[in-house]
Formats: structure tokens, sequence, C-alpha cells
């Protein structure tokens, strides 16, 4: 996508935000008067800068590509594994979630010695373990078992 | 303001703090030294772990990854073929060849003496101003501060790197988030969808850290290893003496530095390279610069460390952030209900003091073991990425859930992490953000209290000479950004950066 692109849609999306804001402080009731203006003022403002922003991306056309992923597999090897290991923490608590969360996606990243690895994972987790369970008494999540 | 000064060296004798001190300068040199982590990160993901703990100490603990953060950049500058911060890419224009001539020792020496003194120097600079500035702010009403409010957001959208509306467009994006939840005046519920976790607004913590953190750990999966070999046999490396003459360079540098640092929005990448133009400029011998001369790691290396107490100015007396890592130190501050301005200097004078003074104490820290272990952080510098990734995303998920106990600010850390991506890569700024996230509500409240107090006028903004000085201020804040984006050169990397205070 296109710089020029991307500000046109970020303009449009700001706009749309705006109008949004300035129609939803109207539902305010009158003791959030203050509120309600407060709103509005950001809703112009913003609305101000998008238009500002449409106006100058159609005037000076940017046509270099955003580089929006660079390295497809890692990427989304990393966002879709942090997305599994948050859900599955629920069901298998912390400590077992994140050791295999560190071992997964490092191996999916490249790495290949299972000893440092093992040292690393192990190390952070206890780390974590004395900070925050025993230091700062944090009930991490346990899991359903 | 003497008592109190004396009062909080006396909480630095405690051993805890002084522990807490070391561990956070040692893990700020790591993770200066290490390209791609930032000091701001750090902080953001300490916040939650200095959350139970002594305030003197979980400052402490901030200020030590702040300084050693800033001066851990400097030795994969030198030792490595990447500069561990952006602040410390005008160090390794001459800090690399010299390592190349095989003068590695001698530029870390410099390098380490100059952060040294520069963050001295700014530390004093911020006991001595800082309490005249904060008995200033007692003239504010919210007319002013929700001027000042503006104005913080102005300065440091302005200096961020590439579009000045996508800026302006960022921190006001920081400031909508920022009114989800109940209004400050009439307790009105915004934007929450209904949901309980969003009543009292969106947690600050697992929007800094997914802002910060996960974004970061996103852009990380871009290279498999940003940090290549080191370019030395650190068992080669001697430690040597300091070479004559680099007094006058390492003076003005922390001047520099920390004047740049006061300036809101100004950041130790600014700072570094100002320093080392001028350096060059003042030089009989300019030719040598970019080919390995000791001035030039020197006065790069004062100004970037002198940026630490200089920022810290208009963060802890008038609420505005000098940099991104200053606006992360904000949200640990106020999540201890430390609120910046004058009470800090007063009520709160014992801890603040004590925070101040262990700046210096990072300082001394830093000083040792960069002399006697600078090689040993350049070697740990080169950790893989396949294992920062997830290690940094474990600390950030731990770390979201910690402040509240709860599930829904994880899931709110992810929601900011990947838009937070998108977002960067858009060309808007993260930092920006945060900062209108912070400043949302002192906005807020002084835009509805100044309405209330007049009966709806909008003249109260301009009735009093402190707000027209602020718009004033704010106007030419805005004026660099309209006039021209900066870019400087970097000719021992050979790559053209933008300056960007974003990653300070």
């Amino acid at each position: 996508m296109k710089v020029s692109s991307t500000n046109i849609l970020s303009g449009v999306v700001g706009i749309v935000i705006a109008l949004g804001m300035y129609l939803y402080a109207g539902t305010f009731p009158s003791r959030a008067a203050s509120a309600a203006l407060y709103i509005r003022f950001l809703a112009v403002v913003l609305g101000s800068f998008s238009v500002i922003l449409l106006g100058k991306s159609f005037y000076s056309k940017n046509s270099d590509k955003i580089g929006w992923i660079e390295r497809p597999r890692f990427f989304f090897a990393t966002a879709g594994l942090l997305i599994v290991y948050i859900i599955i923490m629920n069901v298998i608590g912390f400590f077992l979630s994140s050791f295999l969360f560190m071992f997964g996606l490092a191996w999916i990243l490249g790495y290949r010695r299972l000893i440092s690895l093992s040292i690393g994972s192990f190390s952070l987790l206890a780390l974590i373990y004395v900070v925050f369970v025993h230091f700062l008494s944090v009930p991490v999540p346990t899991g359903l078992f | 303001m003497f008592d109190l000064l004396v009062a909080g060296m006396g909480r630095l004798a405690d051993p805890f703090v002084l522990f807490s001190i070391f561990s956070g300068t040692v893990g700020g040199i790591i993770i200066g030294a290490i390209p791609g982590l930032t000091a701001t990160m750090a902080v953001a993901l300490l916040i939650p772990v200095t959350f139970a703990m002594d305030p003197v100490a979980g400052l402490a603990l901030m200020g030590g990854v702040y300084s050693g953060g800033m001066y851990g950049g400097a030795i994969s500058s030198i030792l490595l073929k990447t500069p561990g911060t952006p602040a410390a890419a005008a160090t390794a224009f001459d800090g690399y060849p010299l390592t190349r001539q095989g003068k590695g020792g001698v530029a870390i020496t410099v390098a380490t003496v100059a952060s040294f003194t520069g963050g001295i120097v700014s530390t004093i600079f911020l006991i001595t101003l800082a309490p005249l500035l904060a008995r200033m702010a007692l003239k504010f009403g919210p007319p002013e501060y929700f001027l000042l409010a503006i104005m913080g957001l102005a300065s440091i959208v302005t200096l961020t790197s590439g579009n000045l509306i996508k800026g302006l467009l960022s921190g006001l994006l920081g400031l909508i988030i920022a009114t989800v939840g109940m209004d400050p005046i009439a307790g009105y519920i915004r934007f929450s969808a209904g949901i309980p976790h969003l009543y009292e607004g969106v947690s600050f913590m697992p929007a800094l850290i997914g802002l910060f953190s996960v974004s970061q750990i996103l852009e990380l999966t871009a290279e498999s290893n940003i940090v290549q070999e080191l370019s030395i046999d650190i068992k080669t490396l001697k430690r040597e003496k300091l070479p004559k003459g680099l007094g006058p360079t390492i003076a003005r540098g922390s001047l520099i530095g920390s004047f740049v640092g006061m300036l809101p929005g100004a950041g130790a990448t600014i700072a570094a390279f100002i320093s080392y133009n001028f350096t060059k400029q003042f030089s009989r011998d300019k030719d040598s610069f970019g080919k390995g001369n000791p001035k030039g790691v020197a006065a790069a290396e004062s100004a970037n460390n002198g940026v630490v107490g200089g920022s810290l100015i208009p963060l802890l007396t008038l609420g505005i952030p000098g940099n991104s890592v200053a606006a992360a130190l904000m949200g640990g501050l106020m999540i201890k209900g430390l609120i910046p301005g004058p009470e800090l200097f007063t009520k709160y004078g014992e801890i603040t003091y004590a925070f101040i003074l262990s700046l210096l104490v990072a300082n001394v820290i830093f000083l040792i073991l960069g002399l006697y272990l600078a090689p040993l952080f350049a070697k740990v510098a080169t950790v893989s990425n396949a294992i920062l990734i997830p290690s940094i995303a474990i600390l950030s998920v731990i770390g979201s859930y910690a402040m509240n106990n709860s599930m829904f600010d994880v899931y709110l850390m992810l929601f900011f992490g990947i838009s937070g991506y998108f977002l960067h890569r858009a060309g808007f700024s993260l930092g920006a953000i945060v900062l209108g996230l912070i400043l949302g509500p002192i906005a807020e409240q002084g835009f509805g209290q100044s309405l209330i107090i007049s009966g709806g006028s909008p003249v109260i903004f301009v009735s009093s000479p402190i707000s027209i000085a602020l718009i004033i201020i704010t106007l030419v804040l805005l004026l660099p950004g309209i006039i021209k984006k900066k870019k400087v050169d970097s000719p021992a990397l050979g790559i053209e950066r933008e300056v960007s205070i974003e990653e300070d």
C-alpha cells in the first residue's frame, strides 16, 4: 500500500470518527455538559487535522510503499502464538503455558540450541516466580487444573 | 530544600535501595546495549514490578534503568556494528572506527567517562533548577493546566519523525482514548461499550506495555538477529587511560545535553548530534571526525547522558515528559500517587530528592562497570532475537496482568500492541499516543473546570499572561515541524536516519 493511500484512508477514518464523536456528545445529559463540550472540541480538532491530511495526500502524492510486514512467517508466528498463549493460559496456567510458548516460538524463529533454550526458559520463569509470586504476591493465572 | 536533600540522601543508605539502583543500572546497560530494545520498553515493563516496592526503591530502579540504558547504547555502538540506541548513533561515527584501529579500549573509556560527566552535570541541573520551576507551577490554574497539556503534546509531537499532521493526530488519538470511561467532572461514562472494565477508563499500564513492548517485539520479527558478530575478540580489549584534551568537549556536551533535555520533546538523539556537530565545527582537525577521533565519542556521549537529568526537569515540575522514557517514568510516578508539580518538592520532597540523588549513584555504578566490564555487556548484546522475542512477550503478559490481576488488561495490552505496530508502520507516533493518554485527564479536567469557572466562556483560556505565554510557546514549538523535517547524516555507518525522539 502506498503512503498516500494510507494517508487518505487515515484521513477518511479520522473524519468518520470525528463525526461519530460529535454526534455522540449530543446524547450526553445536561449534567455532563463540560464532558460533551470537551468531546466536541476533540472531534472538531480531529476532523480538521483529518481534512488537512486528506487534502495534503491528494495534493502531494507519495508513491513510497509501506512495508507492513517484512517477514510474514515470523510475524504471524509471533502474533498468532502470542494470542494462543494468552488464551491457553486460562486453561493450563501461566507457568506451563509460558514454558511452551517460549520453547515453541524460539524454535519457530530458528533457535536450535536446546540446552541454552531450556536454561533460558527456566531462568526467566524462576525470576518471574520470585519477583511476582513470591515478592509481589501477584496471583498469576493458575488455569483450570 | 537542603533538609529534604539530606533526608533524601538518608533514604539512599537503605541497602535495598542501593541494590535497586545497582540492578536497574546493570539491567539498563544490557538493554541499552541490545539494539532494538529501549529504555522506554524496560521502564514500561518495570512499573508493575515497582508497584509494591517502597517508592524510593521503585523509582531508583527505574532511574537506574534510564541512566544505564542511555550509556549502554554506546557499548554496542563502539564494539559492534550497530548502535544500541538511536541516541548512540553519533557515538558510532568515531567509536566504531576507533575499534577497527585496535583502540576499542580508548573509545570505551572515553564514552564511559563522558557519559558519567554528562549524567552528573545534568543531575546537578535537576537538583538546582527543578524546585524553582516547580514553585512557578503554583501560579497555574485550570486554564493554564489545559494549555500546558496541549503545549506538552504539541512539543513532543512536532519533533517526532515523519509527517507533522500524523504526529498531531497521534497525540489526539491518545487524548481520545483517555476519554473512555467516567469524565472527571460529572462522572458520566462514555465510550465504554458497556464493558465494566472500561468504566474507570483504559488502564494505562497495558496500553503502555502494548504500545512500547509488544509492538516492538513484532518489529523485531523483521530481522532474525539484529546484532552482527562482535567485530573484535573481546579478550584483546584492554582498559586504556582517558586521552588528554577532552575536558572542554565533555563539558560542552554535558551542558548541551542538559539544556536540550529540558526542552519538552527534544531528546538524547538530537542532543548527541548537536554536540557532535558543534565539536566538529569548532575543531581544527575537522577531517579526522568520522575516522576515529575520540572527541566525537566524548561529544556524543556526554550530551546523550546529559539529557537524562534535563528531561526530568519538565517532568517533575510541570508533568511534561521531555522524551518517551520520561513519559514512561511519569506513568511510574503517577501509579505511586506522586503527581508531578510543586508537591513533589515539598510534601514528597524526601522521595523526590532520594530519586534524583539515586541518579548520581547510578552514574557512579555505570562508570565502574563500564570501565571494567564493557566487553562483557557487548557479548550479552549479541543474544538472538529468537530468545528475546518470547522473553519480552512473557514479561509483557505478566506485567500487564499484575497491576489489577485482570486478564482483561492482558487482552487490552495485546490490542494496543498489534494496533501500535500497524499505526507505527503507517507513520503514526506511538510516543505521542502515550503522551496523549497521560495528558488526557489533565487536559480534560483543566478544560472542564475552566469552563465552569468562566460560565462557559472560552475567553478564560486567553485571560492570563501565563495562558498567553503558553499559547505562544505552543505555536513556536509547532514552527520547526512545519518548516522542515530534520534529517541527519551518519557518516560512519553510511546510512541516513531521521531524528526521532520516539526511540530515545
